[in-house]
């Protein structure tokens, strides 16, 4: 045995293979941990090259360089880690012969070419596949280095050495298998041969050994096998990983030079991700003017328009200092893109409203981006753009939400596929899907996983961890998994959360670049059709300041657009969002008795719940009521004591006096996130840019131990310079931790507030405008068509039913007899009637005026059978045959051969038609709900009513129930709404049923809810008992039991599907 | 009695068994795959109707000899057998790398200190005239006289070579084996050989000339 | 025509028909579980449709069958009566009156021999006829044949025959072509031996039943048990001295057998095969070989196995660890080696490695230890290994154990080549073969 000495001292050593777990189920760590554990091994430096792309360079990057302020490491020494430590951004690209390249690129122009390439590759190929092949390389391969990696084919290699030169380099690993030493010697034979160069790898795909077993669970799920059934597809040995370079120098020993080679190809690199300079896209600026100046003149045009009788002195001097801070980060551009996409929905008047942090500016507000009035609300600028944080700002802008695709092609336009593409979304592994991965491949039965999946419920796998700790037998019990196996398996489920699986595309972020966007990051295909997704998230593209702009959809605007339109057509009214008057007491009565139903933000249970307690009786209150149902307030604790200090039940209290410009407004109760922010800067010392990154860091899933426990150590110090009791330093800190993250943005709320304001006056003023409007924009909001339409009954509002002599595809407005206008219902109730056909019905009628009679109108209309019997069965044929039975059997009979004489004629002789029986009321409810989803007549429980009197099960409905003092015991029959189980809410659930006269809510204990969950899954009509509670006017009911509705007389044996047309499917439940 | 007649009487005798010169047919072989054994023997192989026999410790090859002459054999679509203790058993994936058709190789593992099983084995695989050759491990024994003499009237009935392999130093060496091959550190001894000088030598490393060339820097060590 | 229609109400494997030959050789197996048998010409060999009946019920409750029969004129009608009235028998000729009392959605189940086509059709009719009110098949009797043609064209023609009992559908004689090949799936893996007989138990008499069907004995019984995690297959052959189709002597043989094998892993499923031989003895064919290869073969495992000496052919297996990376087969089956997977669509491609597939040219011994030879202290130090670094590092599946084995080339003294690993987790070194 040849042994030969190894000096000591640990050889210089780059890792240039190494590969993260966004080579999607083909890695095992992230880029974190493999940049973190290169440096801990004394690494010179970590080449990331992930399959196919850079979906994970960012994230490396920011883990080897960009060090939190906070982490102590940092602050105790500057930055020691970054500057001895070199991370290579690179891609291995697939062959279809298996081989494959590892391309670095050597600088800028090299980045760029690298781009092109995966760009070129990747984009027209299908997600997950590529088109990679050497004749794509052979235009791009300026300033790269290319790793060849086997099986070698010596055609390759010769074109390789002649296109590259000493760019070309042979990498070798030893991981202890056969196939290394084939190819280390086949590499030797090369390099004497052809003088090819060659490099020592560890071609790692996992930081440490341990990540073995995960790695084989991803080779599975990739294979889509079991790990018993994978065989060879394994790893035979956990070799593949991160090690020490003295190992590697005992490993290398005969051939020292190779190890040294990876620092000789380093240092040939010189790229770094912060020689990316983002440039934002030149806008659109008239001649005479240069971005700022012209900036200035749309701000001072905007001041005319927004303060007519001349702005505060407040307003100019926010704007004073936004415009200069805005010329000195160069953002103009910025702004003008912006406000040039929000000129372009204006002039084809597409409803639009700026939100999130873009709120907190006064420029913002006067370019028409937001319509947050600074008058009312304080902005906190540092939120929106903050000198040292040195990142873009980040605005949403919603939008109609059928109309937001016109938008999205005006960028796509405007700036060309070359310079906008979509933003790419990270889908990773929850715990249900990483469990079910992990059980597949260790073969555990489907059953047993449904039920461990079940018995998971919220708590999610720690619930699972812990009961299973507390009694180590329960696996073995209840599913016959012994503990070891049951062990292994949440193990390896733990460490499988938070994978990436897939790429997807972020709802409506856009990035758009001055130079084309393929020189700063790939673009590839996503699965929409011609939508295009850059392989970076908003995290990485906030971490190279890169600009992002979020063009969301909204449906409560497209229904307010359809608002203003029918105000003007039909009622006269020129009404918008800036027109609305504010302070409508009609309104703010309507909202403080909650009849909130289809408002927008605040017609949930929980939120019309409060609203009687919290009464809002201005804009601010409406701010607060849309921010405070939240996790954050409700975990917090802040929801009681404000309603308390708010109705004076309890002293306001302040742990120290610069807290009480704060929290005045709030009763000295933090409620918004700008709040925590200005109170650490207030109490603890914190810079606006520290107080947001505080914002930041809280906010994000990656928090480093040390990290969190460097903040504390601020926090707390902060506090007691400022001499504030250690006791009241915890708990300010307590509160600042756990709420910063959760809290609601103030400007957020505010944005929200103005559409809930605009919807509600709508709703008190104009029931009918509101209500149509409402259902032409479906599917949207919290509740079913059919409680709206039942909600606007109750408000006087006519209806009509639909009719082909009348109805449009929409819902329309017709003139009634009373003060509200009736809605007629439009075909687009209709379920199965497909749009083809509602289109060529009314294109007929409006050229050729209505149908004298039903042989008239199937001649004219031309509609399949299928389509007139649906018509006739929905009742809307009514004006040709009353009863829809008849209609439908006259249709049946038609000849509907167009090319036959008798076309459209009945040949049947009467004599053939069997009597027909005619329609009962619960029939024809069961007929209308199931092709509409409602009835306009009849509501289940009217139809019920009688017979729950006789058979003496309720004598109680919703409308008697406020009358009823608290804690007497009722029985009510609904059917059911909405059914919520909050994850804060402590097991508890919450129902909302419905009957003839209006809804009522219902709070089930978690005992009751476990053993009435089929129940409630499985039966619409629900009989509750319980104690009613009338609190403020509001009263619900606590169950005590619960059980379904017995049979009706009205439900025939015969025809058991009567109750199964109550069921969800057909609209009539809505369930979160 | 004169010549002539001697010579007659001679010829009515054996009359029946004279064949002509074009009639003569060399004894068919089982080609080894070795080429020094295969240049060396007679019938350039095992010969076919004898039994021959190898031995000397395992780690020496005579099973790596003995598998040289599956692979060309199967490839020609002919039935090999192999018979061995269970705890020893034959390792396919050599076989499988040498594009051997292992659907034509029955194996058989019979019971350890049972060498009566090993005999009525090799009886009822010779009766099946199916097996080209066969050959049979006899671990650290090795078979008598008697069996000798009866496999070697089997093999001739069938027309089957056997191979006998055992790892005694010092076997019984019957006079009813027509092959007796010796592995010795770096040699392999062909001790007795039909109508060829012997003893005869040759370097044992051509065993493994194909099997692990990665390791032929320490090819001398194998072979020292 | 008289027609006997069996529902077995879920999917069952046409072979049962065979089972039911004894009843009339006319007989037809449709998928979903329906079975039709002509039993015009046989329900007076039974005493009679009624006793006929009867004893069809009584050998699928021995048999474990679940079924529902009934008897009428057209298989449609049959099928239709055989889910909505159970065990019941139409009088000859009058159909449509047995069929006027079910429900509408009877008519789904009215398709006889040949499904409905197109499929939707029929529910489109039925929901049209609830629609206007109508719910018996009584109901619509009375509507014309020219108006139903008129609406649904050849499905309202074919409605019309049925609900009146005149569609004319003929059964063909059956001819047994099914493998005489059961499976056992166990919903978990057994090793209670009184569990396994019973479970055989079952199979086997549905065997048996085939054979009587099919007029054949068995000659020989074929069990493989499928073992748990270790994927051991054990082959037990049972023949019987005479060729037979007795329940009590099959299974007493099976439990003999059955108390000789060690069963290192629960069983997970089982194969029972019966090798068929007929009642009388057919003509040989005098122009076929007597005897194949293949069939001397088997001839000779057979034999080797009644003496118990384990054989057959090598079966590669693409696993990490040498000595399960084979075994040894009663049938030779090609090898499927698993390689890198390329999927192609159109000019793209996607590539899944499988990351040691190149396991299987890695340079393995001629002979190896079935259990691996520990090497003592002394012999170690004789050794000279050919690398420091070990060869090749093979780890096993470390969701069963956690063994991790470095392998060696060395070489004895007297120059053997042997094939050496060290045991990392019991740090102790073995001898596994020899090249």
């Amino acid at each position: 045995m040849v042994t030969t000495e190894v000096s000591l001292c640990p050889p210089p050593y780059v890792e240039l293979l190494g590969r993260s777990y966004f080579s999607f189920l083909q890695g095992a760590s992230s880029p974190e941990e493999m940049v973190s554990r290169a440096q801990e091994l004394g690494y010179q430096g970590l080449a990331l090259c992930d399959l196919d792309g850079l979906y994970g360079v960012v994230r490396a990057h920011r883990q080897a360089y960009q060090v939190s302020s906070f982490d102590p490491l940092f602050s105790a020494t500057g930055n020691p880690l970054g500057e001895s430590f070199q991370f290579i951004c690179g891609a291995e690209l697939r062959l279809k012969n298996k081989s494959s390249l590892a391309l670095l690129p050597m600088n800028k122009e090299g980045y760029t070419q690298l781009c092109r390439l995966i760009t070129t590759a990747k984009r027209p190929a299908p997600k997950t596949f590529s088109q990679f092949d050497l004749k794509i390389l052979k235009d791009h391969s300026d300033d790269l280095i290319v790793l060849a990696l086997p099986p070698w084919s010596l055609e390759d290699l010769q074109f390789l050495h002649e296109l590259l030169g000493d760019r070309m380099y042979l990498p070798i690993w030893r991981d202890m298998t056969w196939e290394s030493h084939l190819l280390e010697r086949q590499a030797f034979q090369l390099e004497t041969q052809w003088g090819l160069q060659l490099v020592a790898t560890q071609r790692p795909v996992m930081h440490l050994p341990e990540r073995k077993a995960l790695f084989d669970v991803l080779t599975c799920s990739l294979h889509g096998v079991s790990l018993s059934q994978a065989k060879t597809r394994l790893l035979s040995n956990q070799e593949r990983y991160l090690k020490s370079p003295l190992d590697l120098a005992q490993i290398w020993r005969d051939r020292p030079d190779l190890l040294k080679q990876s620092v000789k190809i380093a240092q040939r690199i010189s790229f770094s991700f912060d020689e990316l300079k983002y440039q934002y896209p030149k806008a659109a600026v008239p001649k005479s003017h240069t971005s700022q100046t012209y900036l200035q003149h749309l701000a001072e045009e905007g001041l005319k328009w927004r303060f007519p009788q001349g702005p505060s002195d407040k307003v100019l001097s926010l704007l004073r200092k936004e415009l200069a801070l805005i010329e000195e980060l160069q953002y103009q551009d910025y702004f003008l893109t912006l406000w040039d996409i929000c000129e372009f929905a204006r002039k084809n008047n597409i409803l639009y409203q700026g939100r999130g942090s873009a709120a907190n500016s006064v420029v913002c507000y006067l370019l028409g981006l937001t319509s947050v009035d600074p008058e009312k609300i304080d902005l906190l600028f540092e939120r929106f753009i903050s000198k040292e944080r040195g990142e873009p700002p980040d605005i949403d802008v919603d939008f109609e939400s059928d109309r937001r695709e016109e938008v999205l092609q005006y960028v796509y336009r405007r700036y060309g596929v070359q310079h906008a593409a979509m933003v790419c979304t990270v889908i990773c592994y929850r715990s249900k899907m990483a469990l079910r991965e992990v059980a597949k491949a260790l073969e555990v039965p489907s059953e047993t996983l449904s039920s461990i999946v079940r018995s998971m419920g919220k708590e999610g796998l720690k619930g699972l961890w812990q009961s299973f700790q507390q009694e180590p037998s329960l696996p073995q019990r209840l599913w016959g998994l012994s503990e070891s196996r049951f062990r292994l398996l949440i193990e390896l489920t733990s460490q499988l959360y938070g994978f990436p699986r897939h790429i997807g595309i972020h709802t409506g972020g856009f990035v758009i670049t001055q130079r084309p966007i393929t020189e700063c990051v790939p673009v590839e295909q996503s699965t929409m059709a011609d939508r295009f997704v850059v392989q970076w998230n908003k995290d990485d593209l906030e971490a190279l300041k890169m600009m992002k702009i979020d063009l969301l959809g909204l449906g409560m605007l497209t229904a307010l657009k359809h608002s203003f339109a029918l105000l003007k057509s039909k009622k006269g009214l020129d009404l918008s969002l800036a027109k609305i008057p504010s302070g409508d007491p009609k309104t703010y009565q309507m909202i403080q008795r909650a009849e909130t139903i289809g408002v927008f933000q605040i017609e949930s249970r929980a939120q019309m719940s409060l609203l009687p307690r919290l009464r809002p009786k201005c804009f601010y209150d409406l701010v607060v009521q849309v921010a405070i149902v939240r996790p954050g307030p409700i975990q917090g604790g802040m929801v009681h004591p404000y309603l308390k200090r708010r109705h004076g039940l309890e002293r306001e209290h302040y742990p120290h006096p610069a807290l009480i410009p704060i929290l005045s407004k709030t009763y000295g109760v933090p409620i918004f996130q700008e709040q925590i922010m200005q109170m650490a800067s207030a109490v603890c010392g914190f810079t606006p840019g520290e107080a947001d990154e505080l914002r930041r860091l809280m906010s994000s899933s990656w928090k480093k131990p040390q990290v969190m426990q460097g903040l504390r150590q601020r926090l707390i110090n902060g506090m007691l310079n400022h001499d504030i009791e250690p006791r009241f330093a915890e708990q300010i800190y307590q509160m600042i931790v756990g709420f910063s993250s959760y809290g609601f943005p103030e400007s957020h709320a505010a944005s929200f507030a103005l559409i809930t304001y605009a919807s509600s006056y709508l709703k008190a003023h104009h029931p009918d405008v509101f209500v149509c409007s409402l259902l032409n924009s479906q599917p949207m909001g919290f509740y079913a068509p059919r409680t709206l339409i039942a909600e606007a009954q109750r408000q006087q509002v006519p209806f009509l039913p639909l009719d082909v002599q009348h109805s449009d595809y929409d819902y329309a407005l017709e003139p009634s007899k009373g003060p509200l206008l009736s809605v007629r219902v439009g075909f687009r109730a209709l379920f199965g009637l497909h749009r083809k056909w509602t289109d060529q019905l009314l294109l007929e009628r409006r050229e050729r005026g209505g149908f004298s009679s039903l042989e008239d109108f199937v001649r004219r209309t031309e509609l399949p059978r299928s389509a007139l019997i649906l018509l006739a069965a929905a009742g809307a044929l009514s004006s040709f045959e009353k009863s829809p039975r008849r209609a439908i059997w006259k249709i049946q009979s038609l000849n509907l051969d167009r090319k036959s004489f008798f076309f459209s004629q009945a040949p049947l002789k009467d004599v053939d038609r069997p009597p027909l029986p005619p329609e009962a009321p619960w029939q024809q409810m069961q007929r209308e709900y199931s092709h509409q989803g409602y009835s306009l007549t009849l509501h289940p429980l009217r139809v019920l009513r009688s017979f729950i009197r006789e058979e003496k099960i309720s004598p109680w409905t919703s409308a008697s129930l406020k009358k009823l003092r608290s804690g007497q015991r009722v029985t009510l029959v609904g059917l059911l709404s909405t059914f919520q189980k909050p994850p804060t809410a402590k097991g508890f659930a919450f129902l909302t049923l419905e009957d003839e006269w209006g809804l009522f809510n219902v709070i089930l204990s978690p005992q009751i809810y476990l053993a009435q969950r089929q129940v409630l899954q499985q039966q619409p009509l629900l009989e509750i008992t319980g104690r009613v509670e009338n609190h403020l006017g509001r009263a619900q009911i606590r169950a005590e039991a619960l059980r379904p509705l017995r049979a009706p007389r009205g439900f025939s044996s015969k025809d058991p599907e009567a109750l199964s047309l109550l069921s969800r499917e057909k609209g009539l439940g809505n369930y979160q | 009695m004169s010549k002539t007649k001697h010579l007659s009487q001679l010829r009515c005798q054996l009359a029946r068994h004279l064949v002509s010169c074009d009639q003569i047919r060399t004894a068919s072989a089982v080609p080894t795959g070795c080429p020094p054994l295969d240049q060396f023997f007679l019938w350039s192989g095992w010969p076919k109707g004898e039994v021959s026999l190898i031995y000397g410790s395992e780690g020496l090859g005579p099973t790596a000899l003995w598998l040289k002459a599956l692979p060309p054999l199967t490839q020609r679509q002919l039935w090999a057998a192999w018979v061995s203790p269970q705890h020893l058993k034959l390792c396919p994936w050599g076989l499988f790398q040498k594009d051997c058709d292992l659907s034509k190789i029955f194996v058989v593992e019979g019971h350890r200190h049972n060498p009566k099983q090993w005999l009525w084995i090799m009886g009822e695989l010779l009766s099946t005239s199916l097996f080209e050759i066969i050959g049979c491990h006899w671990d650290h024994l090795s078979p008598p006289h008697s069996q000798i003499q009866k496999l070697r009237k089997l093999a001739q009935r069938y027309q089957c070579s056997i191979v006998i392999l055992s790892q005694q130093q010092q076997p019984l060496k019957s006079p009813f084996y027509a092959t007796i091959l010796r592995t010795q550190g770096p040699l392999v001894e062909i001790e007795r050989a039909l109508h060829r000088p012997t003893p005869k030598s040759f370097q044992r490393r051509v065993l493994y000339a194909d099997l692990m060339p990665q390791l032929s820097k320490k090819r001398k060590a194998i072979a020292s | 025509m008289r027609t006997l229609c069996l529902n077995f109400q879920k999917n069952e494997k046409p072979s049962l028909a065979e089972v039911f030959l004894q009843f009339s050789p006319q007989l037809q197996y449709r998928k979903p579980g329906l079975l039709f048998l002509d039993i015009s010409s046989t329900a007076h060999l039974f005493g009679g449709e009624s006793q006929l009946l009867r004893e069809v019920l009584q050998l699928s409750q021995s048999l474990h069958l679940p079924l529902s029969a009934a008897i009428a004129d057209q298989p449609s009608t049959a099928q239709g009566l055989s889910l909505y009235q159970p065990s019941s028998m139409s009088r000859p000729n009058e159909d449509s009156s047995a069929l006027g009392p079910l429900p509408l959605a009877a008519l789904n189940h009215l398709e006889g021999l040949i499904c409905w086509q197109p499929e939707d059709q029929i529910e489109q009719i039925i929901s049209f006829f609830k629609l206007v009110g109508l719910n018996q098949i009584s109901d619509i009797q009375q509507i014309s044949r020219d108006s139903l043609r008129q609406q649904w064209g050849k499905t309202g023609e074919r409605l019309w025959q049925k609900i009146h009992g005149r569609e004319q559908q003929a059964l063909s004689p059956y001819i047994p072509k099914e493998a005489l090949i059961e499976f056992i799936h166990l919903d978990f893996s057994v090793s209670l031996m009184s569990f396994l007989l019973h479970c055989i138990e079952k199979q086997l008499q549905r065997l048996l039943a085939r054979l009587q069907g099919r007029g054949e004995f068995a000659q020989r019984i074929r069990l493989h048990l499928h073992c748990e995690f270790s994927g051991q297959i054990h082959l037990l052959e049972i023949q019987p001295l005479q060729a037979c189709r007795d329940l009590d002597i099959l299974m007493k043989l099976i439990e003999h057998k059955l108390e000789s094998i060690e069963l290192d892993n629960p069983i997970q499923h089982i194969e029972i095969e019966a090798l068929p031989v007929p009642e009388r003895i057919e003509q040989l064919d005098f122009w076929q070989p007597r005897v194949k290869d293949q069939d001397k073969v088997h001839a000779l495992s057979g034999l080797l196995r009644q003496a118990e000496v384990h054989s057959g052919f090598f079966q590669l297996k693409d696993e990490i660890l040498p000595e399960k990376s084979w075994q040894l087969n009663f049938e030779f089956m090609d090898y499927e080696p698993i390689e890198d997977q390329v999927h192609v669509d159109g000019k793209s491609f996607q590539i899944k490695p499988a990351h040691s597939s190149s396991l299987r040219s890695a340079p393995r011994p001629s002979l190896l230890f079935s259990s691996p030879q520990r090497i003592s202290g002394k012999e170690l130090r004789k050794l000279e290994f050919l690398s420091s670094y070990p060869v090749e590092r093979l780890e096993e599946s470390w969701w069963e154990s956690t063994r991790g084995r470095d392998y060696y080339v060395a070489l004895s003294p007297k120059g053997e080549c042997l094939w050496v690993y060290h045991d990392r987790v019991e740090d102790q070194y073995y001898l596994h073969g020899y090249y």
